[in-house]
């Protein structure tokens, strides 16, 4: 499904931080990418979904087929592909659920899909907003604006939910999240699991795994996939750390 | 004094046989119209609708079944001051305006909103209106003005505005213009005790608009509170002039300003808040919050606190910016194509001065609507009822 081939990406200034990354995800997987802070996670999530600001120097991305890097950032997500943000932004006076409907609307229209009327929308909206525990109130605020950590988590999930990519990339769910509001993203984001949608979870820490249990797991250094392997190499990183491969 | 800016202007109003107020003409004679030399219109220059051949023309006033709002009778109109201090413009207005609005409300009236739509009746006109709005102790309206133009016209208007003790009035001032004519609206407000005058100015369109909002806080528990939007393209020019002067202790006042420019149009902001000695326990706060969607735009502001008093509050903030490119990109991911996603982001900052002043919902809706049709949006982004 996604294919991701030598893939190179620089700064604006230049500085190299992906260099050469090589990744294939099958219909259905869920893979990890684990690394230290600054290894290029977040950088590889952004660059996939097209943020301004990187270069991308060489290699391929495609998803079902299609070539990413020539997509502008909402074609991505119309062709599949979502990003849970790690510092998802505050964007002050756009109401949550205003926001989740024109999302939704864009991409049915993308599919040639006439898009949903304001009940059809509330009603789908009330019932996924609600197995993530998020109430109306938190739908009728700006998006992300005054959100806790753990609301924030919750409302990527929802979008998520919502627009049922083939492809979604996790980046740092779990961070600033305790013990139950992890339980319930990670919930959320089992209940998506199917055979023709995959994820690429990305986490500093093994514990986010022990609930997205992966299919396959990567360890990324200083822009490169340093060592593959299942998720038992997941709990080898949290007992070791990611010195040695930071030493590689 | 033939050389004073306007004259050849003048002479042909004269030449019209429009003037009825002749002390007053003589008064606008010899001094002329502002240049950009005098500072409050460094920004703004009149060159352009003074060399229009305009001619002198009725105001068209439409309004919904209100008793205590019509046309001004002539005894109010004609002893408008001629004083050499008054404004050029108001000179002008008190020289040939034999029209504008009155709005008297009695005592302890609570009136449902009124609203009204004033218009030239001709095309390259120039129309004068002289408009009065009174309340009485304890009165409670709501007016909603809509002033829209014709493309070579020139509406030009002075609001008095008296509110006694205990009054509220909440005022829309809505300045639409289809083409590239010129609108210069002036208020001078007095407010008594515990008065509250609220006011939204949204400028749309346009060749040249300026607005002035003058308020005068008289008296202990008065508020004065001010918000504008502004939005401008193309060739269009705004300015929009406040004064607020607290000349009593324990008043407040608060201005709101937010203007959208694009294209190469220009908006001015000058906010003034003077507070007078032995005005204590004050508080006056601006923000004034631009933002250029266009290299070519410009965004001016121009703040001036005179504070002769010790125990005041005044805070004034200005901030000029272009849209988030982290909010815009965050859009995109979710599939808004990029000039939705853009005319989102306008509209949420565009919302703020509407939320600063408390409307009637169908008011609030349709400046909602307004708003989407100059992002050319229509329809687009309703609120769902949760
Ligand atoms: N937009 C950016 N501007 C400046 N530096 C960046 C930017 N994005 C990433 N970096 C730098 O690239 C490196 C990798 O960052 P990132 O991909 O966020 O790491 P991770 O998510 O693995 O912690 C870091 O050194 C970071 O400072
Ligand atoms: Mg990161």
């Amino acid at each position: 499904m996604l294919d991701i081939k030598g893939l190179r990406a620089d700064l604006e200034d230049g500085t190299k931080i992906l260099k050469g990354i090589d990744l294939q995800i099958a219909a259905g997987e869920v893979h990890a990418i684990m690394g230290p802070n600054g290894s290029g996670k977040s950088t590889t999530a952004n660059v996939l979904s097209g943020k301004p600001g990187y270069q991308v120097t060489g290699g391929s991305v495609r998803l079902d087929g299609a070539d990413l890097m020539e997509m502008e950032p909402e074609e991505r997500a119309h062709a599949g592909l979502f990003q849970a943000f790690q510092y998802p932004v505050e964007i002050p006076g756009v109401q949550a659920s205003t926001f989740l409907q024109s999302a939704v609307n864009a991409k049915r229209k993308a599919a040639g899909l006439d898009g949903l009327d304001a009940l059809a929308f509330v009603r789908e909206l009330r019932a996924k907003a609600k197995t993530l525990g998020i109430g109306n109130d938190m739908l009728k605020r700006a998006v992300n604006v005054g959100f806790s950590g753990g609301e924030k988590k919750r409302f990527e999930t929802l979008q998520m939910a919502l627009l049922e990519p083939r492809m979604a990339v996790l980046d740092e769910t779990d961070s600033g999240l305790d013990i139950d509001a992890l339980r319930v993203v990670a919930d959320g984001v089992n209940a998506l699991r199917s055979k023709d949608r995959s994820f690429l979870v990305i986490t500093h820490y093994q514990r986010l795994l022990e609930y997205i249990v992966p299919d396959h797991v990567h360890i990324l250094s200083d822009g490169r996939i340093v060592r593959s392997g299942d998720k038992s190499l997941a709990l080898e990183v949290e007992q070791s750390g990611y010195a040695e491969f930071q030493a590689a | 004094m033939t050389d004073v800016f306007g004259a050849d202007f003048l002479d042909r109003i004269d030449g019209a046989g429009a003037v009825q107020n002749a002390a007053a003409f003589a008064s606008l004679r010899e001094r002329g119209f502002p240049n950009r030399r005098v500072e409050a219109w460094r920004y703004t220059d009149l060159t352009g609708p003074l060399g229009r051949a305009l001619a002198p023309a009725g105001l068209r006033i439409n309004q919904e079944q209100s008793g205590l709002f019509g046309p001004i009778p002539a005894a109010e109109v004609s002893h408008r001051s001629a004083d050499p201090d008054t404004d050029a413009l108001s000179l002008l207005n008190a020289s040939l305006a034999g029209e504008g609005f009155l709005f008297d409300v009695p005592e302890k009236v609570r009136l449902k909103p009124v609203f009204a739509r004033f218009g030239p009746m001709a095309e390259n006109a120039l129309v004068n209106a002289n408009n009065q709005i009174r309340l009485a102790p304890g009165a409670q309206a709501t007016l909603i003005e809509r002033w829209g133009n014709t493309d070579d016209s020139w509406l030009n208007s002075d609001t008095n505005i008296e509110l006694a003790e205990g009054a509220h009035l909440t005022r829309v001032i809505l300045v639409e213009d289809g083409g590239a004519g010129t609108q210069t609206h002036r208020t001078a407000a007095r407010l008594a005790e515990s008065a509250r005058y609220d006011c939204l100015v949204v400028t749309i369109g346009g060749g040249l608009h300026r607005i002035e909002q003058h308020v005068d806080i008289n008296a202990a528990g008065a508020h004065a509170g001010l918000a504008a939007l502004v939005l401008k393209t193309g060739q269009e020019h705004s300015d929009f002039v406040t004064s607020v002067r607290h000349l009593a202790a324990d008043t407040t006042s608060d201005q709101q300003v937010r203007t959208v420019v694009d294209e190469q149009a220009t908006a001015i902001f000058q906010g003034g808040i003077h507070v007078a000695q032995d005005s204590q326990r004050i508080e006056g706060d601006q923000l004034s919050r631009a933002l250029m969607l266009s290299d070519r735009a410009q965004a001016f502001t121009k703040p001036e606190l005179e504070i002769f008093a010790d125990d005041v509050k005044c805070s004034h903030g200005a901030t000029v910016g272009d849209l988030s490119d982290e909010a815009l990109f965050y859009l995109r991911t979710r599939g808004i194509e990029e000039s939705r996603a853009r005319a989102l982001l306008v509209l949420a900052f565009a919302r703020e001065p509407l939320a600063a002043v408390d409307l009637p919902d169908a008011v609030e809706a349709m400046l909602d609507e307004k708003l989407k049709a100059w992002l050319g949006v229509p329809g687009a982004f309703e609120e769902l009822a949760l």
